[in-house]
């Protein structure tokens, strides 16, 4: 049934039965390992001496497991319990701040979109005719109204002093394609001649 | 070869392949398991997570204290790996049991403050004036005087990390070789490996140390005799 060891069967190396050694004195072998190394051991003189070594290097080690003092019996877990305590109220309060925090951010956003709105309404250009001073069954068919933005120039149309921001509507006669330009706020009407000396900042069409 | 077999202490039993601890409950109850008082205490619920505090603080204070020789630092240091663990629950894996893991997290923070302490000392090296650090040939080496258990700590203090930590958690400490591996996350065949490896450093220091010590006790004795 069981092999049995023939003369020779358990030759080990000294230095393989030394890390058998090391662990054989914590029972931490195999029993073939054990086995090995018995057979090693029973041999060679050297091996039987560093085990013996062995054995009083370990003894050192468990007279000072069994002889050290070892901390208090005092149990941790009241302290435990209240940093844990501790620390989730510290978590508590910091996420109070932190939604006033929120709800500021959003408060600001709103804001900004409010005043982006107002400033934008307040700067788009404003037709002071009304819809009842246009006859659509009049004469004259509805003009093709473009408001041209203009560049800030210091320049002079007809002789008057253009303002620094001037957003004119133009006028087109679609029958004789004549083009006009009107300050909707003056109502003042400009030849379309000296609009070539203006550089158009927006040519995009708006009706308004 | 007759060795001394490891004696098993109560608390042991928690690390134990049911993760039961029969003595936790003294009421005769059965012991409600690791994993359930886990499951507890990542639900919130701080009596669960007390519990498992109760079952494991001995053994961990125990362990800690191996690396640590101040008992204050010690028990600092098991509260705060128990405070860790419980902010960490949330990534602890609960098909894998939870005292190796805890006892990874215990001797992680031992090794990282006594790092701490390597590098203050070293620093407090370097800010003091030399010759405060000169040793007075006139006092006798205070190594002289240490008991066993200092000397044994110290020679301890001079295995490397990764040997140390299986050696003391093995052969101080009574883990299996399994339940070493499971803390370190490490193979048995690396743990056995290690395990050897470090007794023998643990052997050659000792013996080192015990030469030293009797070369200098003949020097003493040799100067008293002129």
């Amino acid at each position: 049934m069981s092999h049995l060891p023939q003369k020779g069967d358990y030759i080990v190396k000294c230095s393989d039965a030394r890390h058998l050694i090391h662990l054989s004195v914590g029972d931490d072998n195999l029993s073939d390992e054990e086995q090995v190394l018995g057979e090693h051991l029973h041999q060679c003189s050297e091996c039987r001496s560093y085990n013996a070594g062995m054995v009083d290097a370990m003894q050192v080690l468990y007279d000072f497991r069994d002889n050290t003092m070892m901390a208090s019996d005092l149990s941790v877990w009241a302290s435990v319990e209240r940093r844990i305590e501790d620390r989730r109220s510290l978590a508590r309060a910091s996420e109070l701040p932190q939604r006033q925090f929120h709800g500021g951010i959003i408060a600001l956003c709103a804001c900004s979109l409010v005043l982006a709105f107002v400033t934008i309404v307040n700067n788009l250009p404003v037709n002071h005719e009304t819809a009842d001073s246009w006859d659509p069954n009049g004469g004259m068919s509805q003009p093709n109204i473009t408001p041209v933005n203009l560049r800030p120039m210091n320049n002079v149309l007809s002789g008057h002093a253009m303002p620094k921001t001037q957003s004119l509507v133009r006028l087109v006669d679609p029958e004789s394609g004549k083009v006009w330009l009107q300050d909707p706020i003056t109502n003042r009407v400009f030849e379309n001649a000296v609009r070539s000396r203006m550089i158009p900042v927006d040519s995009g069409a708006q009706n308004w | 070869m007759s060795v001394k077999t490891l004696q098993m202490t109560d608390s042991d039993s928690v690390f134990n392949s049911s993760d039961q601890d029969p003595n936790s409950d003294e009421s005769g109850l059965p012991a409600v398991s690791d994993a359930r008082l886990v499951e507890g205490a990542r639900r919130g619920d701080s009596e669960s997570f007390g519990q498992l505090v109760l079952r494991y603080e001995r053994r961990v204070m125990r362990v800690v204290r191996r690396f640590m020789p101040d008992d204050q630092m010690a028990q600092d240091l098991t509260q705060e790996a128990f405070l860790r663990a419980f902010e960490r629950l949330e990534q602890f894996d609960p098909s894998r049991r939870f005292g190796p893991w805890l006892f990874r997290i215990a001797v992680n923070l031992t090794y990282d403050h006594l790092r701490r302490m390597k590098r203050r000392g070293k620093w407090a090296l370097f800010s003091e004036s030399g010759q405060e650090r000169t040793p007075d040939p006139a006092t006798t080496d205070p190594r002289l005087h240490l008991d066993l258990s200092q000397e044994v700590q110290m020679v301890l203090a001079d295995v490397p990390e990764a040997y140390r930590t299986v050696l003391i958690l093995r052969d101080l400490e009574g883990f299996s070789t399994s339940e070493v591996a499971a803390v370190t996350e490490r193979s048995e065949a690396t743990i056995r490996w290690r395990l050897a490896e470090a007794r023998r450093m643990f052997r050659e220091a000792w013996e080192r140390r015990e030469r030293s010590f009797e070369e200098q006790q003949a020097d003493e004795s040799s100067a008293t005799e002129r």
